[in-house]
């Protein structure tokens, strides 16, 4: 093939010189020449009439209604010189794109099927690509199986309309909606996102107006569980049990405007401390059957009593709306949101911060941009108690992994974070830097550092999206940010590195999920702060995360250090997606391979009402140099009010 | 009234009483309106001049008409007819005694605004049957928990007066389906935050204060000169006959400055999830940082998108006589959305609608429900048509049987083209306002085939572009290379059947019928929820299904701030930000190449207003209008506008 040569053309003719000249240079910054085709616009410029139309696409001779195109003016034309860009032709996208022939239905359609040969996938894509197709081998199967389990419609089944990817022609009319459920335990004030005439507000000296109302609502959850431990995971510790737990979540939210409110949550049928830590929380529960090791200590539960402690106290709100008397053309740089007080945390999906109470001030700056950073939020963190450290260095199954694992809650270290995330063309990016200052000289200080990209990976098959997390954690030498050495670590800060990644797909005509996660932690890798009753892994997959009500643990240990595993899942949708199930398969192994673990579950989920949700899921696992298969079965109860 | 019965046994019903009341009232109208804005330099397409005196002689005519009707009305024995009529005179008299008056009632003294806005996408904002369709579906797949948070904003006026959030528009209050109306912006005394629209609107017939930019200086003036300006009526006293006219007009500052547009224009759910958020890129934009510009100076000014300064002339035309001139803002606040109903039924227009069940005379020509059926596109009213009708005298056209009232729905047919092409080119001016494409430029040919890159740029310095519902927008490149024998060897942004780009969310794409485009240069931002596991997905709408089989809007339970979003959605912003550019790279591949050059590229920025896949997702809540959703997404495709065109050549010597 050649060389290549590059014309720029453009229309000789007089008149037209300014307008295609616009055209051409059309980056250009808004000024007098826009305002001189503008003009021209309105004058209304003849184009040349010695050109040939836009080749591969056909004029059509009614849009819009014949009256309506006597306003809009003749379409583009093309000279062998290039475009001619004439007064009125950005009016006629209709008369130049529209499909010529054979379906009268349809303005518009699909020209490349037959056009031109198509481009062919690199080697790279093409075993990429291959490779994600196996994954997708037993979805059918599992579809099917499914739909035996559930009784529910698989809703990738409507794909095998030959008509459906096409709107319909078939006018409905206006269905009915449902109406709003309030909120049962009370909307004082204006009501939630209620119809109704608004109310004057109260006028503040700062020039904000705030319009008070009380909003309160909760969540319940009632679980059934049976465990059958034969191998021990890292919390499980072979422990045997069937319980009936349940837990109450109660919020209140003052509201004051759409920026600002308070918020306060309890939960009064659990509690987040007492020794054991044995999942970090106690119950309100009943056991009809226990079993544990020798030295791990008895199961407790609560004894139905009230608990008042509160999970949840901020205020949240935006420096700007607050005062916008500092800034009353919103010139300023003042537009700052914060959140003070006990609040939930998460940062890298958990990986590094994953707190359900902690006492904290943030900061947050959002919607920068510049330099390729489409959306830029930046958060400063500060928090001040109930910093919670986890040790991720216990062996599993040994009485220290429930005793030990936990330092608790940490009354005197101090948090600080700067966290980020930022929009790419391509990508999202994060990037967080925390230090934990900790007095305690059996805990250290503590600086862990993470990356992460999210990104859909657009292949010739399918797409791909795709998440990569790169964390490293640096225990510290007391007040300073100097490194220590790796004999300075301790159970609650250690040094070592996390490689986590999450990749799935839709497969064509439905609307299922396939995933598959894997994570390769080296050596001692230690989150900044997290809440005692679950790991950092669960993000991994069903089998690595905790029920978060009662004793039942993940399957599959979350230890995060020296150990690699993985989950590939399958999320099925039925009779529109109120039905839906989950067939996952994992495995984990630890340094030295001797507790290889691997798992399989499924999980069923569905939708009940506008309130009610049912689940059940169970799971069964083996551990290499272990006899015998761990099972499990948990069944769920979930209500909204 | 909300209750679906059957659609065209409800239009026929309300027809055979109401068409001759509706003929004589939209010609009354039509000539006020007419006027009215004859007293104004023509800046809007002339409306139809009618002749006063064939006017005149007509509603003589069809007054009779109407006694007629009234009277079959009354010794009705049809149930539901008179349940019917009880219920449109309930309704027609809240009309008369309203707490939110309509704009037309404004458009008397303010004939431009009103015209300006008319065809706005404010007064659109509730009429448009994408977005109601896409709140419905919201509703429905969060069982009903999002209760108004989206219409609230559309229509202010019909959620304070606890309208249902469903239904069809053309059983609403006329000032409820106005939108984005008069009473909306000038009936709000107090400042408010992002609140999405929750503002508390002042209520009071048309006597009550209003709330604008200047004060009430030249009112002042007006109601102390009855002599010149005639006789007012600022008080409701029934023993005073004048026209109507607000008592007073008080300053609002919010009025005039961006935090105003922002208590809309910033969408926060209670979630946290930030929908829209054009005022918080205003408020880290140069032309707020720098330049010190409100929205209003590129959205309210002479060019649409320009901080070009505002009109002075007269803001209202009172008895004939215009005030004397001021800065007068534009009302038409153009944007990417166009209307795809029949043009009968907007813009708005006096002359053309009338309200259900309003039998006076200054009614417009035809119910919505009678508009709805008049098939324009295939001919009715014209010449050729009509001369072809009267041929067949059995043609059934319901209630426009009076070819002479086809007639006159054509003339009035023809001021709505006029005014939806006028807001064509509004639209164009300010989208060419915000897009910038550079030249094609790094054009090369080698072994692998040709490669080109072109940038968009923002040319704004007020906010990102695409910005606001930025998640729905479709901004793209439209790429054709062709070779000298004009076969097409390389497409993108090209249009599937439905009339989307090949992007993921093409469901032709993603039922594997064609292949994705891979080079597509979209400015189309992507929502994005969280996966039960195996990160997040790119969805139509933003509801993480897959996180939970029941979703549901509730008051957030963690503070959304630190993270700026819920954890189950987010946005991943793909548009321009201020002074920002955007390459976009091609690569025709060899094999798709045929022979040597020369081969032709043409590049285009186009422009629409929501993709048809959001069209299609939300099909299964009906569309109103009797519209099937393959009839909204032509016109949506339609609709689309090229904002920007560059073209160039590559020529391949071969060796």
């Amino acid at each position: 093939m050649a060389n290549t040569i590059l014309r720029r053309i453009f229309p000789r003719t007089k008149n037209l010189v300014r307008a295609a000249a616009i055209a051409f240079l059309g980056g250009a910054v808004a000024s007098s020449p826009i305002v001189s085709f503008a003009q021209d616009l309105e004058e209304g410029i003849s184009p040349e009439s010695s050109v040939q139309p836009v080749p591969g696409v056909e004029l059509i001779s009614e849009s819009f209604g014949n009256e309506y195109e006597e306003y809009d003016m003749v379409s583009a034309q093309m000279t062998e010189d290039g475009m001619i860009v004439s007064s009125d032709d950005i009016l006629n996208l209709e008369k130049v794109f529209h499909h010529p022939d054979d379906d009268p239905g349809y303005s518009h359609s699909y020209f490349q099927e037959h056009e031109f040969e198509h481009e062919h996938a690199p080697l790279g894509w093409q075993i990429w690509e291959h490779m994600m197709e196996a994954l997708e081998l037993p979805h059918e199967p599992l579809v099917h199986l499914s739909e035996m389990v559930t009784g529910g419609e698989h809703d990738g089944t409507v794909f095998t309309d030959p008509d459906f990817s096409h709107t319909s022609d078939i006018p409905i009319g206006v269905q009915p909606i449902m109406s709003r459920p309030p909120l049962p335990l009370g909307e004082y004030g204006q009501k939630f996102l209620g119809q109704g005439t608004i109310q004057p507000g109260i006028e503040l000296p700062t020039g904000a107006v705030w319009r008070p109302a009380v909003w309160i609502f909760g969540m319940n959850r009632f679980g059934i569980s049976y465990r059958d431990d034969q191998n021990g995971g890292a919390f499980q510790a072979g422990r045997n049990f069937g319980s009936v737990v349940n837990r109450l979540m109660l919020f209140g939210q003052i509201n004051l405007t759409g920026t600002e409110h308070f918020f306060v949550s309890i939960r009064p049928t659990d509690q987040e401390e007492g020794p054991p830590l044995l999942m970090g929380r106690e119950y309100t529960s009943y056991f009809w059957k226990t079993h544990t090791q020798p030295g791990v200590g008895d199961i407790k539960s609560l004894d139905g009593s009230w608990q008042g402690d509160f999970q949840s106290l901020y205020f949240e709100g935006q420096f700007d709306e607050i005062f916008p008397f500092v800034d009353p053309y919103d010139t300023e740089f003042l537009d700052y949101g914060f959140s003070v007080g006990r609040q939930p945390m998460s940062f890298q999906r958990g990986l590094m911060v994953n707190e359900d109470m902690i006492d904290a001030v943030t900061v947050t700056r959002n919607t920068l941009y510049g330099n390729g950073n489409l959306n830029l939020r930046i958060t400063g963190v500060f928090a001040w108690d109930r910093v919670t450290r986890v040790a991720p260095a216990v062996t599993p199954g040994s009485p220290a992994a429930l005793l030990g694992g936990s330092a608790g809650p940490q009354t005197d270290a101090k948090m600080y974070g700067i966290f980020t995330e930022s929009d790419f063309k391509f990508n999202t990016m994060n990037l967080d830097v925390g230090f934990m200052d900790d007095p305690d000289p059996a805990h250290r200080d503590s600086l862990v550092c993470a990356i992460s990209s999210t990104q859909r990976l657009v292949g010739y098959h399918n797409t791909y999206n795709s998440r990569f997390h790169l964390l490293a954690s640096f225990p510290t030498e007391g007040e300073g940010v100097s490194f220590a050495p790796m004999a300075s670590t301790t159970t609650v800060s250690g040094q070592g590195e996390l490689f986590f990644a999450q990749i799935s797909m839709t497969p064509h005509r439905g609307e299922d999920l396939i995933y598959w996660n894997t994570f390769w932690a080296i050596d001692q890798f230690s989150t900044l702060a997290r809440a005692p009753q679950a790991g950092p892994l669960g993000d991994t997959g069903l089998l690595f995360a905790a029920a978060g009500l009662g004793l039942y643990a993940p399957v599959l240990s979350t230890v995060s250090n020296s150990s690699v595993g993985t989950a590939i899942g399958y999320q099925l949708f039925f009779d529109t997606k109120e039905k839906q199930i989950i067939w996952e398969f994992g495995g984990r192994e630890g340094k030295g391979g001797d507790d290889l673990e691997i798992a399989g579950a499924m999980q069923y989920q569905q939708a009940f009402g506008k309130n009610w949700i049912w689940l059940v899921t169970g799971f069964l696992s083996g551990r290499k140099n272990t006899d015998g298969l761990s099972n499990g079965l948990r069944t769920e109860l979930q209500l909204f009010f | 009234m909300f209750a679906h019965e059957g659609f065209i046994t409800t239009l026929f019903r309300q027809f055979r009483t109401q068409i001759t009341v509706g003929l004589a009232g939209g010609i009354i109208a039509f000539s006020l309106v007419d006027a009215a804005m004859a007293q104004e330099p023509q800046l809007l397409p002339d409306v139809n001049a009618v002749d006063s005196q064939e006017s005149n002689d007509r509603v003589a005519i069809d007054a009779t008409e109407v006694s007629e009707t009234t009277d079959r009305m009354v010794v009705s024995t049809d149930v539901n007819e008179v349940v019917g009529h009880a219920v449109y005179s309930a309704h027609a008299a809240c009309f008369d005694d309203d707490p939110f008056p309509a704009a037309q009632k404004c458009g008397v003294c303010h004939p431009k605004h009103y015209k300006e806005w008319s065809v706005s996408p404010h007064s659109y904002a509730q009429m448009s049957p994408v977005f109601n369709a896409f709140q419905n579906a919201e509703n429905e797949l969060l069982h009903g928990t999002l209760g108004d948070f989206c219409i609230r904003c559309h229509t202010p006026v019909g959620m304070a007066l606890q309208e249902p959030r469903g239904g069809t528009n053309m059983d609403r209050y006329i000032t409820s389906r106005e939108g984005i109306t008069c009473v909306v912006c000038h009936r709000i005394s107090q400042p408010n935050s992002r609140g999405s629209g929750r503002a508390s609107l002042v209520a009071g017939g048309t006597h009550q204060v209003v709330y604008g930019s200047l004060g009430s200086e030249i009112l002042e003036e007006v109601l102390a000169n009855p002599d010149e300006y005639g006789v007012l009526k600022s008080q409701p006293d029934p023993t005073v006959r004048g026209r109507d006219i607000h008592s007073t007009s008080y300053r609002f500052f919010q009025l005039t400055t961006s935090g105003f547009c922002g208590q809309c224009h910033d969408v926060l759910f209670p979630l946290g999830f930030r929908l829209e958020d054009a005022f918080s890129e205003y408020k880290s934009s140069p032309a707020a940082r720098q330049c010190g510009q409100q929205c209003q100076d590129c959205h309210m000014g002479t060019i649409q998108g320009r901080p070009s300064g505002y009109f002075f002339e007269p803001t209202a035309v009172v008895g004939n006589k215009s005030t004397r001139p001021r800065k007068r803002t534009s009302h038409v606040w153009a944007g990417p959305d166009f209307s795809v109903v029949h043009p009968g039924i907007f813009p708005h227009n006096p002359a053309a609608q009338r309200e259900e069940g309003d039998h006076s005379i200054d009614g417009g020509l035809a119910t919505l429900r009678e508009w709805i059926v008049f098939d324009w596109k295939g001919g009715w009213g014209t010449k050729e048509y009509e001369a072809e009708a009267a041929k067949h005298k059995d043609w059934d056209f319901g209630p426009w049987q009076d070819p002479a009232r086809r007639i006159k729905a054509r003339d009035i047919l023809h001021d709505q083209f006029a005014t939806l092409a006028w807001y064509k080119r509004k639209r164009i001016e300010v989208l060419r306002e915000g897009f910038g494409l550079s030249q094609i430029h790094d054009i090369h040919a080698d072994e692998k085939g040709i490669h080109f890159k072109v940038d968009m740029t923002n040319l704004t310095l007020g906010h990102g572009v695409p910005t606001g519902f930025d998640g729905e927008r479709p901004i793209y490149l439209q790429v054709v290379v062709w070779d000298r024998n004009e076969h097409v060897v390389f497409r993108s942004g090209d249009l599937d059947p439905n009339g989307d780009y090949r992007d993921d969310h093409s469901f032709f794409v993603h039922n594997g019928e064609i292949p994705r485009d891979r080079q597509l240069a979209s400015l189309q931002s992507k929502f994005i929820t969280r996966n039960i596991r195996g990160n997040e997905r790119e969805q139509i709408l933003p509801i993480p299904y897959s996180l939970n089989p029941l979703n549901f809007d509730r008051p957030a339970t963690r503070p959304f701030t630190p993270l700026g979003r819920p954890l189950g959605a987010r946005k991943h912003k793909q548009l321009i930000m201020p002074c920002g550019e955007r390459e976009a790279k091609y690569h025709v591949p060899a094999e798709q190449l045929t022979g040597c050059g020369p081969y032709y590229i043409n590049i285009r920025l186009m422009a629409g207003m929501v993709p048809n896949n959001l069209v299609k997702t939300i099909e299964f809540t009906g569309f109103d209008y009797g519209m099937s959703s393959r009839e909204v997404s032509d016109a949506i495709t339609q609709g689309q506008v090229i904002v920007r065109e560059v073209c160039g050549v590559v020529d391949c010597h071969c060796e």
